[in-house]
């Protein structure tokens, strides 16, 4: 174990001095890992996180589409190589920008970045970032330097909180995973570097990853959040985005063109874009969300969805115009085939707002012939029987 | 020293820190403006730094939870215990009945959790036009589903609104007539 030990810090020190000039290299290479002892350290925090997997294969906030569980899985395995099988992929439905990998190979994929991610490649940049914390085992040099600090506890007492077994358990179990790998900036830098390798080696454009953090950092320019939970523990998204984007550069110069598979990264979401539209509507952030749905509109065209999804956010933030401009984004919408029924109910309701009922009944009408069994219908009927007050 | 840390473990498992106190079986005015005719075991808690918040149990906040919000004023918060920076939605007079399940729907769920209508109608809340629903809700700190029924009115622009919800199941089906009977019994008393 320890020799181990010594040829990743080796191979990490290596990858250092490489970055970001040269492409890194041979990290990819690194032998697959077998099951630490259980009386060790590493086999310890192994066994936390078996346990905190055992409740994860059973939450109900698993995305629970299997093709897009096999198809996400099928990148994360490209990216990984001969560690492939000892990956085990969760697409979490949560509509924050985060992913976050175990020592154990368990990987959780949050839904909000599959909704921000604009291909495949940014999604594989995210994903190869974890893989290189995975293969550098991040975790236990975390776990290490923590007891070293006497900080030990707090470290414990997040992973038992994350297995549910803590008081800290209630506050918010899928989110202390990511608390509990809060790694130093040189981990955060060196993971970045071995995941531009593997997404490069797996054929994507490695430009991509340079990309995701400059649309987060456009996205979290309010105070209101942005979707993401990474700001905190990570290297500052400037930082990111400039030292990606010149590796990128020095990646691109042995003159193998990436992929960014668009198309088919929009076909794979496309069963539950709109239920990820929806959760980020949830969360009343209109700024942030107006900023997210315009840029996914720049990559996937003004689908019906993204302009509802507009409307509903520009209803909520109710500024002067912002209702004129969520009218208009429901005009281009209505001759769009994907656009939702909640579009004509939100037509509605804006109408029913400035007092033009009969613009109003029109519009509940139709979203009743649609759905005539909706949730809401009573409520929607008695504005279509009785005058507006 | 066992006795302290089950007494500890007590307070933290039903998450009420001695804070409840005991409802009298008689009319209450809950926070100057909401009348109901309690019956049963019924505790009640008013929260520290809230301006309109209530909440009852009768056998622990994670079993069965009843939360009055007596007067929200325009522009503010519904849940105005969510951390500041935060930036909770603020409840606006002319809001309707779906955008306040919408404002009830970000309090249990906004932060990641999932949140399913089952329905929403029209209904009389103390002599006024008023809105009925009932609900599911995963909050994203737990995995167990709860279900919630709710009933509300702007009544002088204010909002009156009442919420139960438990683990759905067993525990809802249980305190749901209790909790029904009080918010047929609702009388707003109207702030100034």
């Amino acid at each position: 174990m320890r020799r181990r030990d010594l040829l990743c810090g080796c191979c990490g020190s290596g990858l250092l001095a490489f970055w970001p000039g040269g492409a890194p290299a041979g990290v990819a290479d690194t032998p697959r890992f077998a099951r630490p002892d259980l009386a060790s350290d590493e086999g310890g925090l192994w066994a936390l996180m078996d346990r905190e997997e055992e409740r994860l294969r059973r939450s109900r906030f698993l995305l629970g589409d299997d093709a897009l569980q096999r198809y996400v899985s099928d990148i994360a395995c490209r990216l990984a190589g001969d560690h492939c099988p000892d990956m085990r992929v969760y697409l979490v439905r949560t509509p924050y920008f985060n992913a976050s990998m175990a020592p154990n190979g368990m990987m959780q994929v949050w839904s909000g970045l599959l909704l921000r991610a604009a291909n495949e490649a940014q999604l594989a940049a995210v994903l190869a970032h974890e893989v290189g914390h995975y293969l550098k085992r991040h975790s236990l040099e975390r776990l290490r330097d923590a007891r070293a600090k006497a900080g030990f506890a707090q470290f414990l007492g997040l992973a038992l909180g994350a297995a549910g077994a803590g008081s800290i358990g209630q506050v918010a179990q899928l989110g202390v995973l990511a608390s509990v790998y809060s790694f130093s900036r040189d981990h955060e830098r060196e993971a970045d570097a071995i995941g531009l390798e593997l997404m490069h080696r797996a054929g994507y454009d490695a430009g991509e990853a340079s990309r995701v953090w400059a649309q987060l950092i456009e996205e979290n320019a309010g105070e209101d959040g942005g979707g993401t939970l990474l700001f905190a523990t990570h290297p500052s998204a400037d930082e990111r985005r400039d030292t990606l984007q010149a590796a990128a550069k020095a990646l691109a110069s042995d003159g193998a063109p990436g992929e960014v598979h668009a198309e088919r990264y929009r076909t794979h979401i496309a069963p539950l874009r709109l239920q990820m539209l929806q959760d980020e509507l949830r969360r009343r952030v209109p700024d942030s969300s107006l900023r997210l749905f315009d840029r996914l509109m720049t990559h996937h065209g003004r689908d019906g969805q993204l302009l509802y999804a507009r409307a509903e956010a520009l209803r909520s933030r109710a500024r002067d115009e912002d209702f004129e401009q969520a009218l208009a984004a429901l005009d281009e919408a209505d001759a769009l085939p994907d656009r939702p029924a909640e579009a004509m109910r939100l037509r509605g309701q804006i109408l029913r707002r400035r007092n033009d009922a009969e613009g109003a009944r029109n519009a509940f009408r139709n979203y009743l012939e649609l759905r005539p069994g909706a949730p809401d219908a009573p409520m929607i009927r008695s504005y279509v029987e009785t005058p507006a007050p | 020293m066992k006795l302290i840390c089950l007494l500890c473990l007590t307070l933290l498992l039903t998450g009420c820190g001695g804070q409840f106190k005991r409802v009298e079986s008689a009319p209450v005015l809950v926070r100057g403006s909401m009348e109901v005719q309690a019956g049963g075991d019924w505790n009640h808690h008013t929260p520290y730094g809230s301006r309109h918040r209530e909440m009852w149990t009768q056998h622990g906040v994670p079993i069965d939870l009843l939360t009055f919000f007596s007067g929200v004023a325009d522009g503010v918060a519904l849940d105005d215990l969510a951390p500041r920076n935060g930036k909770p939605p603020l409840f606006r007079r002319t809001m309707s009945p779906e955008d306040i399940v919408g404002l009830v729907e970000t309090m249990l769920a906004g932060n990641g959790g999932q949140f399913q209508l089952q329905s929403l109608a029209p209904d009389t809340v103390s002599d006024s036009p008023g809105f009925r629903f009932e609900y599911l809700y995963t909050a994203r700190s737990q995995e167990v589903e709860r279900a919630g029924i709710g009933r509300g009115a702007v009544i002088g622009d204010r909002l009156y609104l009442m919420l139960f919800d438990a683990p759905r199941g067993r525990y809802f089906d249980r305190g749901r007539p209790g909790a029904e009977r009080l918010m047929d019994s609702l009388r707003v008393v109207p702030q100034r």
